[in-house]
């Protein structure tokens, strides 16, 4: 699991995370949603360790950016991250390599063959499209196992197999017992298995919404979403 | 015609308004016009006697040179994506407007045309030693800005016009950039070969032969060079000649483009894209290498490596596919011309002068290190290995760098200049002292300034903080250098002292990876 506890994050004098708390249990699936400029990303690279702020982030108990939280942590940035000269195969060793694993290269298979990278592991990564780059990018985060598995803007410009194949990978990572955050714009991307949904506005929390699909007579997450961003309805 | 006279003049308006919202910037501006106007009265209030200066014909030179050398770097674009006029916006939305296409092409054009007005300021920072070396003056001084600005401009608008004509054909653009650097080649040769029969006086037989007449009939940088020297001696004929013939060549090239392309606009827009791409990715902070076109592979994995030394090791396979050897171009240049710098020196003996030349160099080519692009990507945050190893372990290639680079520029400059062994040892350990002292100075201001987002103030910052840490270490070597009249035994005081700043700006930013912010720069 993951605890965020009171983070504010300043650039000058403006504020993109006013205060926040929140956690993700094991095995539970949490979305960050919330119009551009809300604040998603800031938090985001704050629980990765990539930015400093104010307040507590612990991940399994360790403080963010110790050694123990960053061996449990997988991150999927919004830009995909890869490097132009090494080969989709070697992006794999690498990371191998820097997490220090071994009998790594069966489950490197199983990635690339999932996201459909598997003719492409000799290609560089410059030579690469955009969605592309982006599934080396999950590759290379999920590759180590992580506990706490971190996605910014991961469907953005992916195909929809890839799409398909990520959903289910979320779906994995929760019955493994793994915490998940997803950051997204797609309301209906997320519509079929989250568990818990925080909707942000300027900086912090403007609700949580529970996924309790036999409470009758509530809000639909996109309901509660177009509420609150558009203006007319009250936090829960 | 309104619509787009409405984008250009809102659009020069808003950057105004930025430039006022903006403090760093407007300090930037006004400290640039306050040094511009500080060295034109300095160097009006200097007198000055005829006797003093040196032989026009050297500027004419210089002046050559330097056109040549825009007109050839800006033309070249015409083979790879065709330089572009436009913004992605542009694109977007003005060319499915129901506006002409010409008209659209002359509003790029105008647009254009601002950007190498812009570009061109730099050289009135030159003013001051032209004036005080060639008597040049302000009229002289603008004539050379203005033929700067009409030389990028037409190289940009020969580029335009190459990939038209040769985009769509791969033979055609191959005999074009063949024609075209063959002609380079005669003219170099031309200019070079008189200079390498006349090796008494080389500096002399280069300006004569880079002055003589034929050269003023080149076109476009030749033209302008003999427009520039006609203000200069107040020969209207030439000016008139060389401007007459550069209006001629820039109708023809807008002639051929709208001629051979009706519809220019698939052109553009591939051009368009590739700059957009590389703005996009300097927008959000990578920095990105230039790379050779077709990447040869090769081996493929990383070989080696555990935890923090994966970063080394991964340095070493995309130094292998970027073919560097040790050096990247960019640094084989700056050695290169350290070296000819060297041979010029040669007969003042002056190694210090030379030490001083290629340390200036150096400030820009440590800046430039693999290190520095690993900081914009999330790896290096993310890997669970300790701050200070993975620390030094990126920095371990830019450091062999470092030494490499030392031997190769002062093992033969050294020789050139005639110092003894003991001399060039010793500027060669200094040498690594500075390239140590300058990596540590670029993460001191990770550290202390990483969260800064304006540009311009980090690099003022940089240049400010690198002077101080080089200070003590300089003034020792002159107070060692004076006391003892050691040559040898001041540089390596420099050593001393840069290594020994370096181990501790090392030593007190160990945990940068710890406190780092990836940001958007």
């Amino acid at each position: 699991m993951f605890e965020v506890k009171g983070v504010t994050k300043r650039y000058g004098k403006v504020i993109a995370n006013d205060n926040i708390s929140f956690d993700v249990k094991d095995g539970e699936i949490a979305v960050l949603l919330g119009p551009n400029g809300a604040g998603k990303s800031t938090i985001i690279k704050c629980i990765a360790g990539l930015l400093r702020f104010e307040g507590e982030i612990r991940l399994c108990g360790h403080p963010n950016k110790s050694l123990e939280a960053k061996a449990l942590l997988g991150y999927i940035p919004e830009m995909p991250a890869v490097y132009d000269l090494l080969t989709v195969g070697e992006h794999m060793e690498f990371i191998a390599r820097a997490y220090q694993m071994t009998d790594w290269k069966p489950y490197a298979d199983e990635l690339l063959a999932r996201l459909e990278l598997t003719d492409k592991r000799d290609k560089l990564g410059k030579e690469l499209s955009k969605g592309m780059q982006q599934k080396v990018s999950i590759c290379c985060a999920l590759l180590h196992r992580p506990r706490v598995v971190i996605f910014d803007e991961p469907m953005v410009g992916l195909d929809p197999h890839a799409i398909k194949e990520l959903k289910e990978i979320f779906l994995e990572l929760k019955r493994a017992g793994a915490s998940v955050l997803i950051s997204t714009h797609m309301l209906d991307s997320v519509e079929d298995y989250w568990d818990v949904a925080h909707i942000m506005m300027n900086g912090s929390f403007a609700a949580t919404k529970f996924n309790r699909p036999d409470e009758e007579g509530e809000k639909t997450l996109e309901e509660l979403f177009f509420d609150i961003t558009e203006g007319s309805g009250a936090a829960r | 015609m309104k619509g787009l006279g409405y984008l250009f003049f809102t659009n020069l308006k808003n950057s105004v308004k930025e430039l006022v919202k903006s403090p760093a910037k407007l300090i930037t501006v006004v400290a640039f016009v306050f040094l511009i106007a500080m060295m034109l009265v300095s160097s009006l209030s200097a007198p000055q006697t005829a006797d003093e200066l040196r032989d026009p014909k050297e500027l004419a030179a210089m002046v050559l040179l330097l056109y040549g050398f825009m007109f050839f770097l800006g033309s070249n674009n015409g083979f790879s994506s065709g330089a572009s006029f436009y913004s992605m916006a542009d694109v977007n939305l003005l060319f499915s407007c129901p506006i002409s296409q010409k008209k659209i092409l002359v509003y790029g054009l105008v647009r254009q045309l601002q950007t190498s007005l812009l570009l061109g300021f730099f050289l009135i920072f030159q003013y001051s030693w032209l004036y005080n070396t060639y008597g040049i003056s302000i009229s002289g001084m603008l004539a050379i800005l203005l033929g700067y600005c009409l030389v990028t401009f037409c190289s940009q608008l020969t580029a335009m016009t190459i990939y038209s004509f040769t985009s769509a054909d791969e033979g055609r653009k191959r005999t074009v950039k063949y024609a075209l650097r063959g002609i380079y080649l005669v003219l170099a040769a031309a200019v070079v070969l008189p200079v390498v029969q006349n090796t008494q006086d080389l500096l002399g037989a280069a300006v004569e032969s880079a002055t003589s007449l034929w050269v003023n009939f080149i076109p476009v940088f030749g033209w302008l060079t003999a427009a520039v020297t006609g203000v200069i001696a107040g020969n209207w004929m030439m000016v008139l000649a060389g401007v007459g013939a550069t209006v001629v060549f820039m109708a023809l090239m807008l002639l051929l483009v709208i001629r051979m392309h009706a519809d220019f606009y698939e052109d553009v827009l591939k051009a368009t894209e590739v700059s957009f791409s590389a703005i996009t990715a300097k927008k959000e902070g990578q920095l990105r290498e230039t790379v050779p076109k077709n990447i040869k592979t090769g081996a493929t994995g990383i070989g080696g490596g555990a935890g923090a030394s994966a970063f080394y090791f991964k340095h070493k396979v995309e130094n292998r596919r970027a073919r560097v050897f040790l050096l990247d171009t960019t640094s084989l240049v700056f050695v290169g011309v350290i070296w000819l710098f060297s041979f010029f020196m040669r007969e003042s003996g002056g190694l210090v002068a030379v030490f001083a030349f290629a340390t200036y160099m150096q400030l820009f080519s440590v800046s430039m290190g693999r290190w520095l692009r690993e900081l914009t990507l999330p790896y290096v945050y993310l890997v669970p290995a300790g701050a200070f190893q993975k620390l030094l372990a990126i920095c371990r290639e830019s450091f062999l760098k470092v030494i490499a680079e030392a031997v190769l520029v002062f093992l033969p400059a050294g020789l050139i200049l005639q110092a003894g062994p003991i001399t060039i040892a010793a500027c060669i350990l200094a040498r690594i002292g500075f390239g140590a002292l300058f990596m540590a100075g670029n993460i001191l201001i990770e550290r202390v300034l990483g969260s800064l987002t304006s540009k311009a103030l980090i690099l003022f910052l940089y240049f400010i903080v690198l002077a101080a840490l080089s200070a003590p270490g300089v003034i020792a070597a002159v107070v060692i250098g004076l006391l003892l009249s050691s040559t040898a035994l001041a540089f390596a005081a420099m050593f001393v002292w840069n290594m020994a700043a370096a181990a501790l700006i090392f030593y007190l930013c160990r945990d940068i990876l710890h406190y780092a912010e990836l940001n958007n720069r």
